[in-house]
């Protein structure tokens, strides 16, 4: 990230959920998602703008609270500022909760780096009758005040424009600094003598000594290390001031009242707003689960009930008819070639496209719950449950994401900041069930079950559940022994959602699908189009049917033939592969329907154990992939599909040897 | 090491005996108080700071039913705090 001579760096900052992605897409025209969730940006990005005139390079900072390595976020910033020297900063400010975003700028006026402040949100702050009057808060702080609405673009250029003429300015700098309060400036002082000539290049001794003062961690073993023998001194005098971080911090605030009082009128306590009433009841203990359950049962009602005759509509008309299209337009060509296009590419890539009316309705819907605020609500009311698998109340997001596809899902445990709860999280994501491999339950439950199919099916779903709340445990066990999870959340106001962050959202989330569809499922339906088909071209006899009847006896003690172990593997490709797999290899036709087919070769304990892996399997390809991704690390990802898949072999055998022990189904 | 930090901190700003302690959970829905100190390690001290939990700040719990996380408003934000961060967060009723 070296700076080129020409061109100014404008370096976007604030804390979570104040807009500045809003601000940052608005210049620089990108799609990037935003979401009313604190801390969807967790890398910083840059791209190139033209302003009056001007190339500019403009970063956007991760959210964060303030300037102490409390989080990943929080590392990435500082340094960047520290480091990068951009030539100035526009911090982002949320109107409403003004005093504290002061916060962050009280850290930030002690980097030698120019600011101009934007105070965003100024309409809804107005609305709930707090009054800000920019140019006091300009004059007390002595750095350019400027209002923004970002949703609408208000306001945004002349904050660009105030922004460039301070970095022109930069010599001219000279800001409002926030002071420690008197009783530990001669230690801050003392500190900073000690220190002074070690401090490595870009950064700033006092800085650095207001860090140690503080007790950030980074800042303490990166001097610790530098200073070797020096450091005693140093560290004695901090073991006598150990409680300073108070007096910093509270200095700050002191210097934060001081600097509104002219500036800011709050209404009298007291007056309830929108946000209170709806939370009165959102987050009641008794009506907030009801409600949560209310609005996702709505949720997946919807998506049903309008997804599912929309997919049977593309299966029909894209897979199928445009497959005998192309078989018929292909009757000329190597049987192998019809057969890759119409079987592998059309059958594979085109069987996930129909499922994209329902991703689409569910995480359109998803987006709307985001956007509306009302998901920090759900995460507080699940807390107590997610604590039972070992997570807690940020963790719901991921989980219900799950439903719809586990991939995205798997992406959403971004908004898990401790990175081991993260890890878990990113585990325990794929337990839950997609759309895709319930609809094979739904399938086939009522031919193994008849009228008990309703109640085995749930039954089966629960199993995952259990599953997950097992490993929860297992992994918070050996991964965070004996470490709770602190659980802080802002729970952002309710606003309307808006149509244009919900569909970037949901732009965002069905690229994250397609593009594992186009990359990943593209390659391995081929390949497994390949096994199926060669050597004699069809699949009785190919490689995937020979390895299957090799795996023949392990089967059996499973209650399964090669067929089914075959279905289950192809269910890595695409979870509802399951299904076209055994018509294939039952060879279903217009003699012979599934049902008939299966209920043939099978008895309902196989049936049992046979749809309880098919629930428990390894995730399809895509998820895996995310995983890796998520994780950066080969290590998890192969033990978790090697776990997944001894689990689900373990349980299917446990359930038919159980069956036959007590002669059910048997 | 957490312990001794911990001690060592609430002796400081309450000499032993002085007066009973309240924390955060104590305080039911409506009611507000003043932070007097937090306890716990530093990295969550200077995180909820950062979020407003300052000393001499004023909270008001809009949500405790004890069991769950509470739900408090500070400097015109609302949190959500674990039952268990709520408790290191020593208040004195108003």
């Amino acid at each position: 990230m070296k700076k080129q001579t020409p061109g100014l760096t404008i370096a976007l900052a604030g804390q979570p959920n104040v807009g500045k992605s809003t601000v940052y897409n608005y210049l620089t025209g990108e799609a990037q998602y935003v979401s009313n969730w604190p801390g969807k940006t967790s890398e910083s990005r840059m791209g190139s703008i033209h302003f009056h005139g001007e190339d500019l390079r403009l970063v956007d900072l991760p959210g964060t609270y303030s300037l102490t390595a409390n989080s990943i976020e929080e590392q990435i910033a500082r340094q960047y500022i520290i480091e990068e020297k951009p030539d100035v900063l526009l911090v982002i400010l949320d109107a409403v909760t003004l005093e504290r975003n002061l916060y962050l700028v009280a850290e930030l006026l002690c980097l030698p780096v120019p600011l101009v402040l934007a105070v965003n949100r100024i309409d809804l702050a107005a609305s709930q009758g707090i009054q800000i009057d920019p140019v006091k808060l300009q004059s007390a702080l002595r750095v350019p005040v400027v209002e923004l609405v970002a949703q609408q673009g208000k306001g945004i250029e002349s904050a660009l424009s105030a922004a460039l003429q301070a970095a022109k300015q930069k010599d001219s700098w000279q800001p409002n600094h926030p002071a420690i309060r008197p009783d530990h400036q001669t230690v801050l002082s003392e500190l900073e003598t000690m220190i002074e000539k070690l401090v490595p290049a870009p950064y700033p001794a006092d800085w650095v000594a207001l860090k140690l003062l503080e007790g950030d961690q980074l800042i303490t073993d990166k001097m610790k290390a530098l200073m070797g023998a020096d450091w005693d001194q140093v560290h004695a005098l901090l073991l006598q001031h150990d409680d300073a971080f108070f007096a910093v911090a509270g200095g700050r605030y002191e210097w934060i009242a001081r600097m509104v009082e002219a500036a800011v009128t709050r209404p009298k306590a007291g007056m309830l707003t929108r946000t209170d009433k709806i939370d009165r009841y959102a987050t009641h203990s008794v009506w907030g689960v009801l409600i949560l359950i209310l609005v996702m049962a709505a949720l997946f009602g919807f998506t049903f009930a309008a997804g599912i005759p929309l997919q049977t509509w593309l299966e029909i008309h894209l897979v199928q008819g445009f497959g005998a299209w192309m078989a018929s337009l292909l009757a000329a060509a190597p049987p192998w070639l019809e057969s890759l296009v119409v079987k592998g590419l059309i059958g594979g890539v085109g069987t996930v496209l129909t499922l994209l009316p329902i991703l689409i309705l569910f995480f359109f819907g998803m987006g709307l719950l985001e956007d509306s605020g009302y998901m920090a609500r759900a995460a507080f009311v699940t807390d107590r449950l997610m604590h039972t698998f070992g997570l807690h109340g940020k963790s719901f997001l991921p989980l219900s994401f799950s439903v719809g596809c586990n991939v995205p899902a798997v992406m959403e445990s971004r908004v898990i900041e401790d990175p081991k709860a993260r890890l878990i999280t990113i585990l325990l994501t794929p337990f839950i069930p997609c759309f895709p491999r319930l609809s094979v339950i739904v399938v086939l439950a009522p031919i193994f079950f008849g009228k008990d199919a309703f109640l085995i099916s749930i039954l089966l779903f629960s199993l995952p559940i259990i599953l997950l709340a097992v490993s929860g445990k297992v992994l918070h066990e050996v991964l965070q022994k004996g470490q709770h999870n602190a659980f802080i959340m802002e729970l952002p106001l309710y606003q309307t959602p808006k149509l244009g962050a919900i569909l970037k959202s949901l732009w965002g989330r069905i690229v994250d699908f397609l593009h594992g569809a186009a990359t990943i499922i593209l390659f391995v339906s081929v390949g497994l189009w390949a096994l199926s088909y060669f050597p004699g071209g069809e699949i009785g006899s190919s490689y995937l049917a020979l390895w299957g009847q090799r795996l023949d006896p392990l089967s059996r003690f499973m209650g399964l033939d090669w067929q089914m172990s075959v279905a289950l593997i192809t269910s890595m490709l695409r979870s509802e592969n399951t299904l076209s797999t055994l018509s294939v290899l039952y060879g279903v036709g217009p003699q012979l329907n599934l049902s008939q087919a299966v209920g043939a070769h099978l008895v309902p304990a196989a049936g049992l154990a046979f749809l309880a892996m098919q629930i428990l399997f390894i995730p399809c390809i895509a998820t895996i992939a995310t995983i890796r991704t998520e994780t950066k690390s080969w290590g998890w990802t192969i033990g978790y599909v090697v776990m997944r898949l001894l689990t689900a072999l373990g349980i299917g055998a446990l359930i038919f040897q159980f069956c036959r022990l007590i002669q059910w189904g048997v | 090491m957490r312990n001794r930090f911990r001690n060592q901190h609430k002796h400081h700003s309450h000499p032993a005996g002085s007066q009973q302690y309240f924390s955060l959970i104590d305080l039911l829905a409506e009611q507000s108080g003043v932070v007097l100190d937090i306890s716990g390690d530093k990295q969550l001290v200077n995180r909820m700071i950062s979020l407003g939990f300052t000393i001499g700040a004023q909270v008001k719990v809009l949500n405790n039913q004890r069991h769950g996380p509470i739900l408090v408003s500070i400097l015109g934000s609302h949190f959500a705090l674990g039952r268990r961060e709520a408790d290191l967060i020593h208040i004195q009723p108003l």
